[in-house]
């Protein structure tokens, strides 16, 4: 299968490893007439420690990418690698094992499990990685206690406030400590207050755990603390043209300026705008962007 | 390690209960009837221990006491007296009768013992009553309401109740004794005996003389002691057999059936929670080992509530109905224990079929 590099995205920092790469990743449902092309020839490379945020109209795929760099579903063709291994040829018991050590996944409908408290549905994840006992008990409850549910240990999934449960998914997702975490939309499900604690939450997480985290949202308030952002249209990545390298190049700069963390970027006002291809180009050449040229990534090959 | 399963299994009380109720049930009729079958085959078997001989002669071809016939000419008691190793010979007659208490006619299996002859003093007195008077077991005359002292009468022979133990209850009549003078007095076929026992010389195995006592008697069949009991406890319930085996299936199947569904739509409600378990890493053996330990706790409280249940069961019937008799041996909970670990396994065939197929990505759908 041939690489289309070209249509590659960088992520920001020049240091970091990188710890998900996708190639050509394309998802067919169906076939035939009735086919629906969910993620189309799909290529991303993301960095350590970067918080990437996937926007996209409905049904424009961003939940099939999910469940393809998650191992949940098996791509038609193409090609994910995290942390330098490539899941898509694995075994079903070695991406259960995978998923299990390298990978944490929130959801917008939290997804607990209801017949357990908190801390067990922390502590369920543990056992599944092979930690038992008293270890994964104590782990739990420390996970629970830094995201300040150290008084709601032993409450139910039904009688916790959707704020709260989204923590003790995010304190399973962080349990066996993964790599990468993975999260569907959220904020969504959350009242304008638990939305914004749970974005800090996981800006929190990327920041100071130097996890990666990809998140499919509407929220723009994540777009505030992204490190890029990604639009996605009818499976692909918008504004990329594979056959128009310099387009690509100039939109993949824009994204990232606009996307970049506050640091680099100050007022967000151009990024708070819906990201189209049209409002992007043509970048801003600030420094910074001259400055990162050197290992955007299709002057890598 | 976080009880997933029995999480699941408290926070339906109400399938619970209807999972553990219906295993429950099985398991006490299970164990009812089996020790009803058990009851009898024991009981039958004591019978022929408790009188004496060595070694029972019946005609070729009889079964057992109650449901099959032995006739055997009476001059063999004698021909098998004279056989070396035969210390003292015995006859044993038998059949059903109806009596007559104060118009009401009442059934018991009559039996009369008399010793032929023999070195030594014989066994088995406490089976030959006076004469006019009859032995009654007590099942029987607690079913009857019949007494010591109370009056049997058969034609224009009548029979004082001399005593009241137990002697044998074979769930389909009990049986009593009478003199061997009376019972030839009634039935008595001349030149015939039912059975012959007999007691060998000491030191010799009755094994030893089966051969030589079936050519001694022609026609007839030679046991031990101990073959005649298992075969005539084996035949004598034999025709129960299928039905009690109807009765086992049924119960197994209705305990099956409801552990069955009451597993595979706990798991069918928790799909989606599986998914779940299965995107965040669970393995796929785990998740059948949630599904069978919970098919196992309903299975094995069942078993336990159903143990405890048959004999309170027992018990309580065995007072109602006299001649209900039971017997629960420790190797039959053992094997209703296995039984019940096998419907717990089979009813998780099923919901971990479903298990298996559950879809992880379906989890990102709200
Ligand atoms: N299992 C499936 N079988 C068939 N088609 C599917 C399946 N899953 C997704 N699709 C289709 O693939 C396309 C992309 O779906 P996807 O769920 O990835 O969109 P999305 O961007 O996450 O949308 P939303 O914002 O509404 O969640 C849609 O057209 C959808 O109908
Ligand atoms: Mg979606």
């Amino acid at each position: 299968m041939a690489m289309p590099a070209t249509t590659e995205t960088g992520g920001p920092r020049p240091q970091a490893e990188v710890i998900l790469e996708v190639h050509g990743l394309t998802k067919v449902f169906g076939s035939g007439r009735a086919a629906v092309r969910a993620v189309d020839g799909l290529s991303l490379s993301v960095r350590r420690g970067e918080l990437v945020l996937v926007m996209g109209p409905s049904g424009s795929g961003k939940t099939t990418l999910l469940t393809l760099i998650g191992g949940l579903l098996r791509p038609t063709s193409g090609i994910v690698r995290v942390n330098g291994l490539e899941i898509t040829s694995l075994k079903e018991r070695q991406l259960t094992k995978f998923r299990r050590h390298y990978l944490g996944f929130i959801f917008q409908s939290f997804n607990l499990l209801e017949s357990l408290n908190a801390r067990e549905n922390v502590e369920a994840a543990l056992n599944f990685a092979g930690v038992g006992g008293r270890k994964a008990r104590k782990r739990a409850v420390q996970l629970l206690s830094d995201l300040g549910m150290a008084d709601r240990l032993r409450a139910r999934p039904r009688t916790l406030s959707g704020g709260e449960r989204q923590r003790v998914s995010i304190a399973r997702a962080l349990a066996n400590d993964p790599q990468l975490i993975l999260a569907d939309e959220p904020t969504a499900n959350l009242d304008s207050r638990h939305g914004h604690e749970v974005v800090e939450l996981l800006h929190d997480i990327t920041r100071q755990q130097q996890r990666t985290i990809i998140i499919v949202s509407h929220d723009h308030r994540i777009r505030d603390v992204a490190d890029r952002v990604l639009w996605l249209q009818d499976g692909r990545f918008e504004g990329f043209d594979e056959g128009d390298t310099q387009q690509s190049a100039l939109l993949d700069t824009a994204r990232i300026l606009y996307g970049a963390s506050p640091d680099a970027v100050p007022p967000r006002a151009a990024a708070s705008q819906p990201i189209a291809p049209e409002a992007m180009a043509p970048p801003p050449p600030p420094a910074p962007a001259a400055k990162r040229g050197g290992w955007l990534p299709w002057r890598r090959a | 390690m976080v009880p997933i399963a029995r999480r699941n299994l408290l926070a339906d009380k109400v399938k619970l209960l209807v999972a553990v109720g219906g295993v429950t049930l099985a398991i006490v009729l299970i164990i009812v009837v089996h020790s009803l079958y058990q009851g009898v085959r024991r009981e039958t078997d004591s019978f022929i221990h408790n009188l004496p001989g060595d070694i029972w002669i019946t005609q070729r071809g009889t079964t057992d006491l109650v449901f099959s016939n032995s006739n055997l000419p009476s001059t063999a008691a004698s021909a098998v007296r004279s056989v070396e190793e035969v210390k003292r010979v015995y006859t044993l007659n038998g059949r059903l009768m109806a009596f007559d208490v104060s118009g009401r006619e009442v059934r018991t299996y009559v039996m009369a013992l008399e010793f032929v002859g023999g070195a030594g003093s014989p066994e088995g007195t406490e089976f030959v009553p006076e004469k006019g008077t009859i032995l009654l077991d007590h099942t029987f005359a607690k079913q009857t309401g019949l007494h010591k002292g109370d009056t049997l009468t058969y034609g224009d022979k009548s029979f004082e109740v001399a005593d009241v133990r137990g002697i044998g209850n074979v769930l389909v009549t009990q049986f009593a004794f009478i003199r061997a003078e009376s019972f030839k007095e009634i039935f008595g076929v001349p030149g015939t005996v039912n059975y012959i026992l007999v007691k060998v010389d000491d030191g010799v195995a009755p094994e030893s003389i089966l051969q030589k006592l079936a050519d001694t008697v022609p026609g007839s069949s030679v046991y031990t002691t101990q073959q005649f009991a298992s075969r005539a406890s084996e035949k004598g319930t034999g025709d129960f057999l299928p039905i009690i085996r109807v009765i086992l299936a049924i119960s197994f199947i209705v305990g099956l059936t409801v552990l069955s569904l009451v597993i595979y739509s706990a798991t069918i409600e928790r799909a989606r929670e599986y998914a779940i378990m299965k995107v965040i890493g669970a393995s796929p053996l785990g998740l059948y080992r949630i599904v069978i330990s919970q098919s196992m706790f309903i299975a094995v409280v069942g078993f336990g509530l159903g143990v405890g249940l048959a004999f309170l069961f027992n018990e309580v019937a065995g007072n109602l109905v006299p001649q209900f008799i039971t017997y629960i041996r420790a190797q039959d909970i053992a094997l209703v224990f296995g039984i019940t670990v096998l419907m717990s396994i089979v009813a998780s065939f099923m919901p971990i079929n479903r298990v298996a197929r559950v879809e992880p990505a379906t989890v990102f759908r709200a």
